[in-house]
């Protein structure tokens, strides 16, 4: 008894620093509080940004210049103009005056020295919260000299998802189908470019006519129509191998091929007597099965992000609307009711929106609406727009557009419908298709 | 009339940056087939703490003085940056270990003798009717685009002062916070965050010490970034001269909510 006792008296000071130590957290936590106000508006706007010139000289300033126009594009940062700036000499081995960067209201700085060591290219950069005044983020990233632009990229991925929460999609490429001369002599060859249009280049030599070009949305992988004059092929294509194989012959014209998201299977349209329908192939066994067969043109098929849905377009009501079905082409149902005519609908790769085509009014224009066809909204009009892509992120849309002239190029639209732009590639292309991030 | 000779080394000088210009439009604005498989790496070698930084060189002005305040002992920030080791490693190094944050540069030397002691305060609850009226009267139209009319409510009150005082006071705090508050409501998930900022008012309305935030929706990125501009909305609105003096030194709560705010 005496023994318990006393063991409970060598616990007593324990006790009593624990309860001291209690009382202590209880008072520091952030809970407590002598006033406490409640914050239910805000002024939401596009985050201003400061992106000065890294140091490094030209290619510095290169750098900060695609990380700026990257961060611009997405339409959730207002970079802010480099005129304005009052601290001129920032570094990386130094911190930022804070002062001089809120006075021109920068929420975010970003400082970024280049050097090149040994062959090779090296950006460190850091990102800086200027109210809080502290960094949010320091990284360095290598490459050889001529990829500046990947590493802008990159730069531009990690401050992008830094401060939104969001995966970024600036190290990516877009496929697309190139066009070059008249009538008579036009080619449609295949084509990649970075997604801010740089360093495009051509995959395929022109003798057959490429058409709606995907990517996967797991590799680097293409699935792309070519067309021919004894009949049209869908190929994969795997970028990093060079190895081109084609899907198998069919009875019929196939088009319209898409991946589905574990890039697992292929869906496609084929088109036997006036009558197109969906089939899905498995790419390990090569079995195809049907997934349509209405008496009425059923296409441009896209998976859900889980795979378990397919959108399409069917004209089966007596004009082009959209429809979404089980992935085995169970319980078609139309998504679409107000006017115009829907086509090429893609899912989202968050599987929160269906990007589409419509036509209506004399005009075409891309939109997005949820997957049950409600909260639709239109994000551009003109005489022809159409062919939307997502970013792999789901942020923005890739298009083409084509003027009355009849050139069709390349444009993109953040899924807000803020920033419109057409992208930097100088030649004729359309049907965009966005690679995933890059590794 | 002044004649001014041409240097031969300006001369020089320049030929030899305009031949590195040309030869680096050369070489950059050259379009080459890809290669298939030329997807070449590019990697993060290193993440770079705040630690291995210089002070900031400090700007010529001085941030603006509080009338009231004692001048605290001289900050050592005033000082030009000493020689500090570069801030990027050497290549190839493994990133610097997630060493504790040794303080790394002392920014804020937090004000001491100036927090008036705090009164004795016995809990009161609010007359949230009297609050009501009176902010309807005293409260300027905010410049804030978003969100449904709220009463941004103080819950505590402070016996002192009457409950109009008190909402008049309040109102002005929640609209500078309201003013600086940028939420994301874009991103999916935006939308429904719930950030709590905590923090002290110092003695010239400042925030003084750190400023906390709790999240109280998902934890996810999108919410951990939606706290920080949280925490930005309120070293952005400090100080908060509005706030009468009877609140310095008080420790403040607000909670940013998303969900009104992102609501059209």
């Amino acid at each position: 008894m005496t023994a318990r006792r006393s063991f409970f008296l060598s616990l007593k000071p324990i006790v009593l620093a624990l309860a001291w130590l209690l009382s202590v957290c209880l008072a520091a936590s952030p809970a407590r509080a002598d006033i406490e106000v409640n914050v239910n508006r805000g002024d939401a706007q596009p985050l201003p940004i400061a992106v000065p010139a890294f140091g490094g000289g030209n290619v510095g300033a290169d750098i900060a210049g695609v990380i700026s126009a990257n961060l611009q594009r997405s339409g959730m940062f207002r970079p802010i103009d480099p005129a304005s700036f009052l601290e001129k000499d920032l570094n990386t081995a130094v911190q930022p005056r804070f002062p001089d960067w809120k006075q021109i209201n920068a929420q975010a700085l970003i400082s970024g020295t280049v050097t090149v060591v040994g062959g090779q290219l090296k950006a460190g950069f850091r990102l800086w919260d200027v109210f809080a005044e502290k960094q949010l983020l320091g990284q360095e990233v290598t490459a050889s000299p001529e990829n500046w632009r990947r590493v802008a990229h990159k730069i531009s991925d990690a401050i992008y998802e830094q401060l939104t929460g969001e995966k970024g999609y600036f190290d990516t490429r877009v496929v697309f189908v190139a066009q070059a001369g008249g009538r008579g002599s036009k080619t449609k060859r295949l084509a990649i470019m970075d997604q801010d249009g740089a360093n495009p280049s051509y995959l395929t030599d022109g003798s057959a006519i490429i058409m709606t070009p995907r990517f996967s949305s797991t590799s680097q992988e293409i699935t792309y129509m070519a067309l021919r004059p004894e009949g049209s092929m869908i190929y994969l294509f795997n970028l990093e191998t060079g190895r081109r194989e084609s899907l198998g012959d069919f009875k019929g014209m196939v088009f319209a091929p898409r991946f589905s998201p574990d890039g697992g299977k292929v869906a496609f349209s084929v088109e036997r007597g006036g009558n197109s329908d969906i089939f899905v192939m498995d790419l390990h066994s090569r079995a195809a099965a049907r997934l349509t067969s209405d008496p009425s043109i059923d296409t441009s098929p896209s998976f859900s992000p889980d795979g378990g849905r397919i959108v399409f377009n069917s004209d089966r009501s007596g004009s082009p609307q959209l429809y979404v079905m089980g992935a085995d082409g169970s319980n078609p149902k139309r998504i679409t009711f107000q006017a115009g005519r829907y086509t090429t609908p893609v899912w989202s790769p968050t599987g929160e929106f269906i990007a589409f085509t419509k036509q209506a009014g004399g005009q075409f224009h891309i939109g997005v609406m949820r997957p049950d066809g409600t909260d639709e909204r239109i994000l551009t009009s003109s005489y022809l727009d159409e062919g939307p892509a997502w970013a792999p992120n789901g942020r923005v849309l890739m298009f083409s557009r084509e003027g009355s002239g009849g050139a069709s190029k390349l444009w993109s639209v953040d899924i807000l419908g803020r920033v419109l732009q057409p992208m930097p590639y100088p030649g004729a292309g359309s049907d965009p298709a966005w690679s995933p991030l890059l590794n | 009339m002044i004649q001014r000779e041409t240097s031969p080394a300006l001369v020089g000088s320049v030929l030899l940056h305009g031949l590195a210009a040309a030869a680096l439009l050369v070489s950059w604005n050259f379009t080459r087939d890809l290669k298939v498989g030329a997807v070449v790496p590019v990697t993060i070698v290193a993440n770079a703490p705040e630690t291995n930084l210089a002070p900031a060189v400090q700007a010529p002005e001085v941030q603006t003085a509080q009338a009231d305040e004692p001048v605290p002992t001289a900050p050592v920030e005033a000082t030009p940056p000493a020689p500090q080791p570069k801030a990027q490693p050497t290549p190839k190094v493994a990133p610097p270990p997630p060493t504790p944050k040794p303080a790394p540069v002392p920014l804020k030397p937090a004000p001491v003798a100036a927090k008036p002691a705090p009164p004795a305060k016995p809990e009161k609850s609010l007359d949230l009717d009297a609050l009501a009226a009176s902010l309807s009267k005293s409260a300027k139209p905010s410049s804030a685009a978003k969100g449904s009319a709220r009463p941004e409510t103080a819950l505590q009150a402070r016996p002192a002062m009457g409950t109009a005082e008190q909402a008049a006071a309040f109102s002005g705090l929640t609209q500078e916070l309201q003013r600086r508050w940028n939420p994301n409501c874009d991103v999916e998930g935006g939308r429904d965050v719930l950030v709590r900022v905590t923090f002290t008012i110092g003695a010239g309305g400042q925030v003084v010490g750190d400023v906390a935030s709790q999240i109280r929706s998902a934890q996810t990125p999108v919410s951990q970034a939606a706290a920080q501009r949280a925490v930005r909305a309120v070293y952005a609105a400090s100080p908060f001269r509005s706030l009468p003096r009877e609140f310095y030194g008080e420790r403040v709560a607000v909670n940013f909510n998303a969900r009104e705010a992102c609501t059209p």
